[in-house]
């Protein structure tokens, strides 16, 4: 049994050891399901043990390594290692396998039963995390990109709010909610660039929230969110504080430098696109009404 | 003032709008880190005449030819910059 989801112009096919059940994968996911692969097709499988290949690699060899992740290349494919951490025991080590063109992608873990897995209730494709690393790597090959950033709907167009971890994204967007805004996404968005306009996508990745929809709008706005002690909304004229913002908002990609400049020629296609704000908001909710049509 | 720097092969810098971006490719994967660097005008210029050959001192004397400011003002603003660059990382000795 084979399970065919769609986000942002891609199907993602799922097979498995296992068989999946109605209970592996979330219910929320269920909305970006389709029957049949598009012409942007990757295909994930899921492996309940690790191969030698795998489990013999040396961290010395890494092409890079940091706390969460290692980033191996063996031959022809790539090999993103998950180190253990949260949620993951101390213990619990999961490799990605891609290959070179990253439309084929192999998650060997040996941690789960087969029980675990058909009562996972995964709101990830790859299982683990919540496919970020998968997403932004795959976007910088289709001039998009993941944001760190809640999104929302206005007018038919899609606005972000963007900022690091406690700017107050969050208590914003519960803003937009109680005034009836419609929320299209909880901490990540994938914007995509097509033909010199930004869109907004809905897609199953998200924080803590659990917000997702599926979807897409013309992207208009960014703010740039931050929680004070006043309401006040300035309109960003300096390109460098839009780019600066933008790319810190960015989850980024490992790519090689001819890889970097195509996303970066994408990020000046999002800021000549886009109107970029720095929103500043207090508790009242007054900001509401300020923010633009 | 006799060193000679290069611009690493781990960043990625691109002119974007009139401005220098550098972004560091093999750190921060999937994360936010805030360790990106813009540059104006003239941290611009500076930039471009980081090329692998010329040591400081020449930059600096090059960018005296061009700019109304001291000599000691920019030497002092030119060393501070490739420092802090190369304590990035961002700069290394070619």
């Amino acid at each position: 049994m084979t399970r065919i989801f769609e986000a942002a112009g891609m199907t993602f096919e799922v097979r498995s050891e296992y068989p999946i059940s109605d209970a592996t994968f979330h219910p929320d996911l269920s909305i970006f399901e389709t029957k049949t692969p598009g012409a942007d097709h990757i295909l994930i499988e899921h492996f309940f043990s690790i191969p030698d290949r795998l489990s013999s690699l040396d961290d010395g060899n890494a092409l890079f390594s940091r706390p969460m992740w290692t980033i191996f290349r063996l031959n022809d494919v790539w090999v993103y290692k998950k180190n253990p951490g949260l949620p993951l025991s101390r213990k619990d080590i999961v490799y990605f396998e891609f290959d070179n063109q990253f439309t084929h992608c192999k998650v060997y873990s040996d941690f789960l039963s087969r029980k675990d897995y058909q009562r996972g209730n995964y709101i990830s494709l790859t299982l683990f995390g919540c496919d970020q690393i998968l997403m932004s790597r795959l976007l910088a090959d289709r001039a998009g990109f993941v944001i760190h950033s809640n999104g929302f709907v206005q007018n038919r167009k899609g606005k972000l709010l963007a900022g690091p971890s406690g700017s107050g994204k969050t208590t914003l967007t519960g803003m937009l909610r109680q005034n009836d805004f419609q929320i299209a996404g909880d901490d990540r968005m994938i914007v995509t660039i097509e033909d010199d306009r930004a869109v907004m996508h809905g897609s199953w990745l998200h924080g803590t929230n659990s917000v997702i929809s599926r979807g897409r709008h013309p992207l208009e706005s960014i703010f740039f969110v931050e929680q004070a002690g006043e309401n006040k909304i300035f309109s960003m004229e300096k390109n460098s504080e839009k780019i600066s913002n933008i790319l810190q908002s960015l989850v980024r990609p490992f790519i090689p430098a001819s890889e970097w400049q195509f996303l970066l020629r994408n990020v000046e296609k999002l800021v000549r696109s886009v109107d970029c704000y720095r929103l500043l908001f207090d508790l009242s909710g007054n900001i509401i009404e300020m923010i633009p049509d | 003032m006799n060193k000679i720097y290069k611009v690493s092969e781990n960043v990625v810098a691109r002119e974007i709008e009139g401005e220098i971006v550098i972004v560091p490719i093999i750190s921060g994967i999937g994360s936010m880190d805030d360790d990106l660097y813009t540059f104006n005008s003239t941290g611009k210029r500076l930039w471009q005449l980081i090329d692998g050959k010329k040591s400081c001192q020449e930059i600096i004397s090059l960018l005296m030819e061009e700019y109304d400011e001291s000599g000691g003002e920019i030497s002092s603003q030119v060393l501070d910059l490739i420092s802090e660059l190369a304590g990035k990382g961002i700069l290394v000795e070619a």
